[in-house]
C-alpha cells in the first residue's frame, strides 16, 4: 500500500447556516492522480482550501502529508504545490522573474523543467504578469507549480483559459509527475475530457457530500445506462444493482442508470424478468457519468 | 483548532483593552480629579462622575467580552464629551445661598494676627468667616470703645494717624460699600489740627458700630479709619476680601527690631538660644527687617543664616545632596500650601542655601517643577509671586527665581529650547523662560533678543491675546538684567517709548535698581528729563561728571511722574554725585518748565542730609530770597521726617521769620533739628504771646519732647533687652504711650490721668 | 526565501516609504524652531507613516495573498519577515533623522537664525516622539488590520462601516485632550515620555502577539 498523502475523516465546513462540505472521507495515496469533481458550489474549492490550510474545518479532520495543514512546518509546506484559478502572482513580475522569485521557496526546484516550460508555454519574452492574457497568467502559475518537484500537487481549475496546445503540455507534465511513485496529484477541473485522460481516481461531490469515490476504470466498467423496452420497477432493478437514476421514459420504456453493472448479474436479472433480456446497455464516459450523477431531476435516486 | 482560535480571540480582547487603556485612565483620572474638586457640591457633582466611572468600567467589561472596539469607542466618545462638559460645569460653584465670605489678611499676609471685632475673638489671619457666622458671634456696641491714637508718619499729604480700634463700615447685606474718604479740606490743615478734626471723624464713624482690633504676640496693630474693602478678585462673585493691607501696622516693630539688633551686637553678632527663641516667636514680623538689615550690615548675615536654618530645619555645615533636596522639597511644599512665594522669605533664603555651589540641583528641580506647573492666575511684583489657587503651579516660578540668582550654565540649553514652542499654554511659560535665557551672560542672548523684539513688533496679536504695543514690550524688558544686552534694550526703549509713562517708569526703576553704576544712571536721568534746550545747556554746563557728559544725547519727553521717579533714585546717595548735582536738581524742580507744586521728599532728604558749606550757603541763599521760593523750601523741609542736628544753624534763620504762617512752618522744623537751640526757640515762642504762635509752639514742644524720648530710648539697657527676649517686656512696652481718648457720649476726648 | 519575500514587500512599500522619509526628514532638517520632545507635528507624521507602512506591508490583494500563503513558507515566517521589515524601516527612519541632527546640518542651514548654534544633542529629543508615535502607529494598524481579517472574512466592507471606525478612532485620539489635563503640556514631556514608552512597548508586544496569532489563524478566502 502506498503512502497516504491526503486523508480526511468526516471533514465538514459550515459558513453560517450553509454546509459547504459535509462529512467528507477522502484518501489519496502517493502515485495517484485524483480527479476531484463536482458541480458549481459542490464544495470542491472549499475542500481544497481546507487541504491547503486556508480554511479551518468546522468538523472532522484533515491530514496532508501526514500532518494538519495548519501545523505544517516549512519543509512540509515546500512539498505541496498549489495552483488555483483565483491565484495571481505580484503583477510587476515577468514569468522569468517569477521563476527566480519562486524557486527560492523550494530547494528541490527543477530549473531545467522551468526553462523548458518557459519555452513551451512561450513565456520567455513576455512582459509583466499584469499585462499578460488570462491564458498566459494560467500558464505562468502552472509552470511555477510544476517545477517545484512537490510531493503533492493540488490544482483547482488550472487549465481554464489554456489553449489546446498548452493543455496538452500541461496534461503531459502532470502525467510525468504522477509517474513518480512518491507524488500525488489532486486535480479539480470542469474539463472532464482532460481529466479522463489524466486521472486514475475520481471523487465526486454533490452539495458538499461525497457521492462517488474510486478508480475511474472501475466506474467506467460499473456505470451503465440501461434502456428497457418493458416496464421495470425501481424495486425490481434495485434488487440487483445500485440504481443512480430511474426514469419511465414512456409507458413501456424505462431508463435506468446503475453504478455496479455486471454482466452476470444482469443475465440473472433478465432471466427473472421477462422482456428485459433485450435491454440495451450503454457505457458512459466521465462526462456522462458526471452529468448522470449530478444532474438534478426527479429521476435521480438518492444513493445509499 | 478550536482552541487556537479561542486563544486568538483572547489575545484580541486583551490587546483591545490595553489599546484603550489611556482613554479609560484619562477619563477615570479626570473624573476623580473633578470629584475631588467638587468639594461641598459632592452631592450634585459626585453622582454624575460616579455614573460616568461605572459606565466606563462597564464598557471596559463589554469590550473584554466582545473583543470589538466599535461600541466601546462610541461609549468612550460620548463620555469624553460628557466629561469635558462636566469639567466646565464643575468648576463653577452653583451654591448661591448668599453666604458671603470674608477673608481677612494682615499686611504682607502675616499669619497668626488675632482678629477681634467688638471684643469678640474671631480667629487668626488668614481668617475666613461667613457673614452669617459673623453676625451670630458679634454683638453691637452701644458705646464706642476707648481709643488709643498714634501718629506714625507725618507728611504733607497723608495724615497717618492710627487707632487701636478701627472702625470699618460693614452693612450686612449682599453689597459692600466703600467708606468715604476724608474730606479734601483736611489736607489743607496743619498736621496737629486739633481735636475738632478727630471729633468730626469719630462722629462720622459713629454710624457704624463694628470696631476691629488686631493683635499679634502682644503687639497691637494700629489701623486707620480708612477701610478699603476689595470686591471680587479671588473671592469671586460670592466672596469678598476685607484686606487690612497697609491699614494695620505694628508701631513697636522698629523698636522691637532695634532691641534685637542690640542683643546681637552684645553677643558679637552671634545669636544665642534666647535670641533664637524670641525670634521664632516673632519671625513673621521680624524676618523682613532682619533681611534688609543684613543686606546693609554683613555682620548680621550669620544671624540671618541661623534663623533661616532654624525655621527650615536646615542642619549646619556642608549639606549633602539628600539634604539639599529635602530643603527644596520643603520650600516648594510651603509655597504650595501658601500659594505664594515671597522675596525675601524663609523659603527664598532656604532655596538659595540649598542650591549654593550645586547648580545641578537647580536644573533638577527646575525640570521637575516644569512637570508640575500648569499656569493659572498669577500676580507678582518684585517681591512676591502669588497664585489664585493653591497647588503645584507655583513651583516653577520659585525655581525660575532661583535660576535667576545663580544662572547655572548647564540649564541654559534646557531653557533655550523650552522657549521655542509658542503654541497654546506654553506661550506663557515660553516668555517667562525667555527672560531667564536672556539674563544669561552669553553671546546668543543678543541674537535671541533681536529676534524677539523684531517678532513682537511685527505681530498684530501678541501673546496676551490683543494687539501688541510697545508698553507690553517695555514692561517685559524691565526684567532683563543682562549688561551685555543693555545697549540694545535701551536703544529699543529710546526709539519706542510708548504712549504711557507707567511702563517706562517701571523700566527706569528697574534700571536704577539693577544697574546702580554712576556711568549709567545719569544717562537715564537725562533721558527722562523734560528740559528745554537752554535748560539743557545750563545743566550740561553745571554738571561736571564725565559720564553724564557722555550720555547727554538721551533727552526725550515723557510724563513728569516718570521723569521724577527717575530723578529720585539719585537722592538715595546724595554725596555720590556732589553738591552741584543737588543744587542743580533744586533748580530743575523749581524751574518754570517743571512747575512742581512741592519738592520731592527724596530730594529734600538729600538736601537736608548733605552738610557741606556749599549746601548751607545754597539753603541760606534760597531762604534769604523769601517769598514763594522760601515757602516752598520750608514746606519741603517741614514735610520730611528727619533728624539732623547739623542744621542747628537754621534755628537762627527760623527765629528771624516774621510771617505767622512761615513761623508755623518753621516751628515744624525745630523738633527735627532736635538741638537745645531749637528747643529754646520753641519754649520762647510758647511763652511769648507776641510770637503769635503760642498754641502751635506748645504742641511742637510736646512733640519735641516725645521725639527726644524716642531717640534716647534707642539706647537700650541690659534689663530691657533681657526682659524683651524673655517675654517679660512686650514690644509695645517699648513705645512711648500714645494718647488715650475716651468717648464722652458725644465725642472723643483725651483721657485724663 | 527571505529575499523573495523582501523583494515582494519592498516593491510594495518603497514608493510610500521614500515619500514619508523625505517629508519627515525635511521637517527635521528645515523646521526653523528648535526641535523638542513634545513635537506634535512629528508625532502625528510618525504615527501616520507607521500606520500606513504597516497597512501596505501586511495587506495583499486577494489573489496575491492566495499565491503567497500557498508558497513553501510558514505563516509564522512570513509574518516575522514582514514585521521585521516594518521594524527596520522605522529604525532606519530614526537613524536617518538622528544622523541629520547629529551631523549638525541644521546648524549649517540656520546659521543666521536666532537659535543658532542649535544644540544638536538636545534636538535629538525629537527622536522620542517620532519613535514612539511610529511604534504606536505600527501597533495600532497591526492590531486592527489583522484582527479584522481574523474576525471577518475579507469581504468588502461598506464605506460607511469603514469610515465610522476611523471616526471613532479619531475620537479615541481626542482623549489626549483629557489626558493633557492630567499630564502637563507637551513641551516638558520628557519625563512623561518614559511612561509613554512603557505603554507603547506593551502595546507593541501585545499587538504583535495578537497580530501573529491572527495571522496564523486567519482564513484565506480566495
Amino acid at each position: 500500500m502506498n503512502r497516504t498523502i491526503i486523508q480526511t475523516e468526516q471533514l465538514t465546513k459550515r459558513f453560517g447556516e450553509k454546509i459547504a462540505v459535509d462529512g467528507l472521507d477522502l484518501r489519496v495515496e502517493a502515485g495517484s492522480i485524483l480527479g476531484f469533481l463536482g458541480a458549481n458550489g459542490a464544495g470542491k474549492t472549499t475542500t481544497i482550501r481546507m487541504l491547503m490550510g486556508h480554511l479551518h474545518p468546522t468538523g472532522g479532520t484533515v491530514e496532508v502529508l501526514g500532518s494538519d495543514p495548519w501545523q505544517q512546518n516549512q519543509s512540509q509546506r515546500q512539498k505541496t504545490a498549489y495552483v488555483s484559478e483565483n491565484m495571481d502572482i505580484p503583477g510587476y513580475l515577468t514569468p522569468a522573474a517569477a521563476i527566480k522569485l519562486n524557486r527560492r521557496f523550494y530547494p528541490d526546484w527543477d530549473q531545467a523543467l522551468a526553462e523548458k516550460l518557459l519555452e513551451e508555454f512561450e513565456l520567455r519574452s513576455v512582459g509583466a504578469y499584469r499585462s499578460l492574457s488570462k491564458g498566459q497568467k494560467r500558464k505562468t502559475c502552472i509552470l511555477l507549480a510544476l517545477c517545484q518537484n512537490a510531493e503533492l500537487l493540488i490544482m483547482d481549475e488550472p487549465a481554464s483559459g489554456l489553449d489546446v496546445t498548452a493543455r496538452r503540455t500541461f496534461i503531459r507534465q502532470v502525467l510525468e509527475i504522477a509517474c513518480n511513485e512518491g507524488t500525488a496529484v489532486f486535480l479539480s477541473s470542469h474539463l472532464l475530457s482532460d481529466l479522463e485522460r489524466t486521472v486514475d481516481r475520481v471523487t465526486l461531490l454533490d452539495e458538499g457530500r461525497l457521492i462517488l469515490n474510486g478508480h475511474l476504470e472501475d466506474f467506467k466498467v460499473g456505470i451503465r445506462k440501461i434502456h428497457f423496452d418493458v416496464p421495470v420497477s425501481l424495486e425490481q432493478i434495485a434488487e440487483q444493482f445500485k440504481v443512480i437514476r430511474y426514469k419511465k421514459a414512456s409507458e413501456v420504456e424505462t431508463v435506468v442508470t446503475v453504478l455496479d453493472y455486471d454482466e452476470q448479474r444482469f443475465d440473472a436479472f433478465a432471466a427473472e424478468h421477462s422482456g428485459t433480456e433485450n435491454a440495451r446497455c450503454y457505457p458512459m464516459n466521465l462526462e456522462d457519468m458526471f452529468v448522470e450523477l449530478t444532474r438534478k431531476s426527479e429521476a435521480k435516486v438518492q444513493l445509499p | 483548532m478550536k482552541t487556537k482560535t479561542t486563544r486568538t480571540h483572547l489575545w484580541v480582547k486583551v490587546t483591545a483593552f490595553y489599546l484603550m487603556l489611556p482613554i479609560y485612565l484619562s477619563i477615570l483620572l479626570g473624573m476623580f480629579k473633578l470629584f475631588g474638586q467638587s468639594g461641598e457640591y459632592k452631592t450634585f457633582f459626585g453622582i454624575l462622575p460616579t455614573v460616568v466611572v461605572i459606565a466606563v468600567l462597564l464598557s471596559a467589561i463589554f469590550l473584554i467580552r466582545s473583543g470589538k472596539l466599535a461600541i466601546p469607542l462610541i461609549v468612550v466618545a460620548v463620555f469624553l464629551f460628557s466629561a469635558m462638559m462636566i469639567g466646565e460645569i464643575g468648576g463653577f460653584k452653583l451654591d448661591r445661598g448668599g453666604k458671603t465670605q470674608w477673608t481677612i489678611e494682615g499686611d504682607f499676609k502675616i499669619p497668626g494676627i488675632d482678629v477681634y471685632c467688638n471684643d469678640v475673638h474671631l480667629g487668626q489671619t488668614p481668617l475666613i468667616i461667613t457673614e452669617d457666622e459673623f453676625l451670630a458671634k458679634v454683638k453691637l456696641w452701644d458705646t464706642p470703645p476707648s481709643q488709643q491714637r498714634t501718629t506714625l508718619r507725618e507728611d504733607d499729604h497723608n495724615d497717618d494717624t492710627r487707632f487701636g480700634w478701627a472702625q470699618y463700615m460693614w452693612i450686612p447685606s449682599d453689597f459692600i460699600e466703600y467708606t468715604k474718604r476724608w474730606p479734601d479740606e483736611e489736607m489743607q490743615r496743619p498736621l496737629w489740627g486739633g481735636i475738632q478734626k478727630d471729633a468730626e471723624i469719630f462722629e462720622f464713624c459713629k454710624k457704624t458700630p463694628y470696631w476691629w482690633r488686631f493683635e499679634k504676640n502682644g503687639c497691637v496693630g494700629l489701623s486707620s479709619f480708612k477701610s478699603l474693602l476689595s470686591w471680587g478678585g479671588s473671592g469671586g462673585p460670592f466672596g469678598a476680601k476685607l484686606s487690612t493691607g497697609s491699614t494695620v501696622k505694628f508701631p513697636s516693630l522698629d523698636k522691637h527690631f532695634e532691641v534685637f539688633i542690640a542683643d546681637l551686637k552684645r553677643n558679637n553678632w552671634q545669636p544665642d538660644q534666647a535670641w533664637m527663641k524670641h525670634f521664632a516667636a516673632y519671625k513673621d514680623m521680624l524676618f523682613g527687617k532682619l533681611y534688609q538689615y543684613a543686606q546693609k550690615h554683613p555682620q548680621a548675615k550669620p544671624a540671618l543664616d541661623a534663623v533661616v536654618r532654624q525655621e527650615m530645619n536646615i542642619p549646619k555645615g556642608e549639606l549633602s545632596d539628600g539634604q539639599r533636596r529635602q530643603i527644596l522639597d520643603d520650600v516648594l511644599r510651603r509655597c504650595e500650601e501658601k500659594s505664594e512665594f515671597r522675596i525675601p522669605s524663609f523659603e527664598s533664603e532656604a532655596s538659595l542655601l540649598a542650591c549654593r555651589d550645586k547648580p545641578e540641583m537647580i536644573g533638577e528641580y527646575y525640570k521637575k517643577s516644569m512637570g508640575r506647573s500648569r499656569g493659572g492666575r498669577i500676580s507678582s511684583s518684585g517681591s512676591y509671586i502669588r497664585y489664585g489657587n493653591p497647588g503645584p503651579a507655583i513651583r516653577l516660578p520659585v525655581m525660575r527665581w532661583v535660576v535667576n540668582q545663580y544662572q547655572p550654565p548647564q540649564l541654559y540649553n534646557q531653557l533655550v529650547y523650552s522657549v521655542g514652542n509658542n503654541a497654546g499654554m506654553s506661550r506663557w511659560f515660553g516668555l517667562t523662560d525667555l527672560k531667564l535665557v536672556l539674563n544669561y551672560p552669553r553671546d546668543e542672548s543678543k541674537k535671541i533678543l533681536r529676534y524677539y523684539l523684531k517678532t513682537k513688533q511685527n505681530q498684530k496679536a501678541g501673546p496676551f491675546g490683543r494687539a501688541h504695543d510697545n508698553e507690553d514690550i517695555i514692561r517685559w524688558l524691565k526684567d532683563i538684567h543682562n549688561s551685555a544686552l543693555e545697549p540694545e534694550i535701551r536703544r529699543f526703549v529710546q526709539d519706542n517709548p510708548g504712549r504711557h509713562g507707567h511702563e517706562l517708569e517701571q523700566f527706569v526703576n528697574s534700571r536704577v535698581k539693577h544697574f546702580p553704576k554712576e556711568s549709567e544712571l545719569p544717562s537715564w536721568i537725562l533721558h527722562y528729563t523734560q528740559l528745554r534746550n537752554d535748560e539743557k545747556a545750563r545743566l550740561i554746563a553745571k554738571l561736571k561728571t564725565d559720564s553724564i557728559n557722555h550720555h547727554l544725547s538721551y533727552l526725550s519727553s515723557v510724563n513728569p511722574r516718570c521723569r521724577d521717579k527717575a530723578l529720585e533714585a539719585f537722592y538715595h546717595s546724595p554725596n555720590r554725585y556732589g553738591d552741584e548735582f543737588i543744587i542743580d536738581s533744586y533748580h530743575h524742580y523749581t524751574g518754570s518748565v517743571v512747575q512742581r507744586r512741592s519738592l520731592p521728599s527724596n530730594f529734600i532728604w538729600a538736601l537736608a542730609a548733605t552738610d557741606t558749606p556749599k549746601i548751607r550757603a545754597f539753603i541760606s541763599e534760597v531762604w534769604d530770597k523769601g517769598g514763594d521760593e522760601r515757602k516752598k523750601l520750608l514746606e519741603g523741609l517741614r514735610s520730611h521726617s528727619w533728624h539732623h542736628p547739623h542744621m542747628n544753624w537754621l534755628v537762627a534763620k527760623i527765629e528771624q521769620l516774621t510771617q505767622k504762617d512761615e513761623r508755623i512752618i518753621g516751628l515744624c522744623l525745630l523738633p527735627h533739628i532736635g538741638t537745645d537751640d531749637a528747643k529754646a526757640l520753641l519754649e520762647k515762642w510758647a511763652n511769648d504771646p507776641a510770637s503769635g504762635v503760642v498754641k502751635e509752639a506748645k504742641w511742637r514742644l510736646e512733640y519735641f519732647d516725645k521725639k527726644q524720648k524716642e531717640r534716647q530710648g534707642g539706647v537700650f539697657t541690659q534689663d530691657t533687652i533681657d526682659g524683651l527676649l524673655s517675654g517679660k517686656i512686650k514690644p509695645d512696652d517699648l513705645l512711648v504711650p500714645a494718647t488715650a481718648y475716651i468717648w464722652d457720649g458725644e465725642k472723643y476726648i483725651p483721657e485724663k490721668k | 526565501m527571505n529575499k523573495s519575500i523582501l523583494q515582494i514587500e519592498l516593491r510594495k512599500i518603497l514608493p510610500f516609504y521614500i515619500t514619508a522619509l523625505v517629508v519627515i526628514i525635511s521637517y527635521v532638517l528645515f523646521w526653523p524652531k528648535p526641535l523638542m520632545a513634545g513635537d506634535g507635528i512629528i508625532a502625528t507624521a510618525g504615527f501616520l507613516q507607521g500606520f500606513i507602512i504597516t497597512w501596505i506591508v501586511f495587506r495583499d490583494a486577494p489573489a496575491v495573498e492566495c499565491f503567497l500563503f500557498s508558497r513553501g513558507i510558514t505563516r509564522q515566517r512570513l509574518f516575522w519577515n514582514r514585521w521585521w521589515l516594518v521594524a527596520v524601516l522605522m529604525i532606519l527612519m530614526l537613524i536617518i533623522a538622528a544622523a541629520v541632527i547629529s551631523a549638525g546640518l541644521r546648524c549649517l542651514i540656520f546659521v543666521n537664525g536666532p537659535w543658532h548654534p542649535m544644540v544638536k544633542w538636545y534636538e535629538l529629543n525629537i527622536l522620542w516622539p517620532l519613535g514612539l508615535a511610529s511604534v504606536a502607529g505600527v501597533s495600532v494598524r497591526l492590531f486592527l488590520l489583522l484582527r479584522d481579517r481574523f474576525l471577518k472574512p475579507d469581504k468588502m466592507l461598506s464605506t460607511i462601516r469603514r469610515v465610522w471606525k476611523y471616526i471613532l478612532l479619531v475620537a479615541a485620539v481626542g482623549s489626549a485632550v483629557l489626558l493633557g489635563r492630567v499630564i502637563p503640556h507637551m513641551e516638558i514631556a520628557i519625563d512623561y515620555l518614559l511612561i509613554a514608552s512603557f505603554y507603547v512597548a506593551g502595546l507593541l508586544i501585545l499587538s504583535t502577539a495578537t497580530a501573529r496569532s491572527c495571522f496564523l489563524n486567519m482564513e484565506i478566502h480566495t
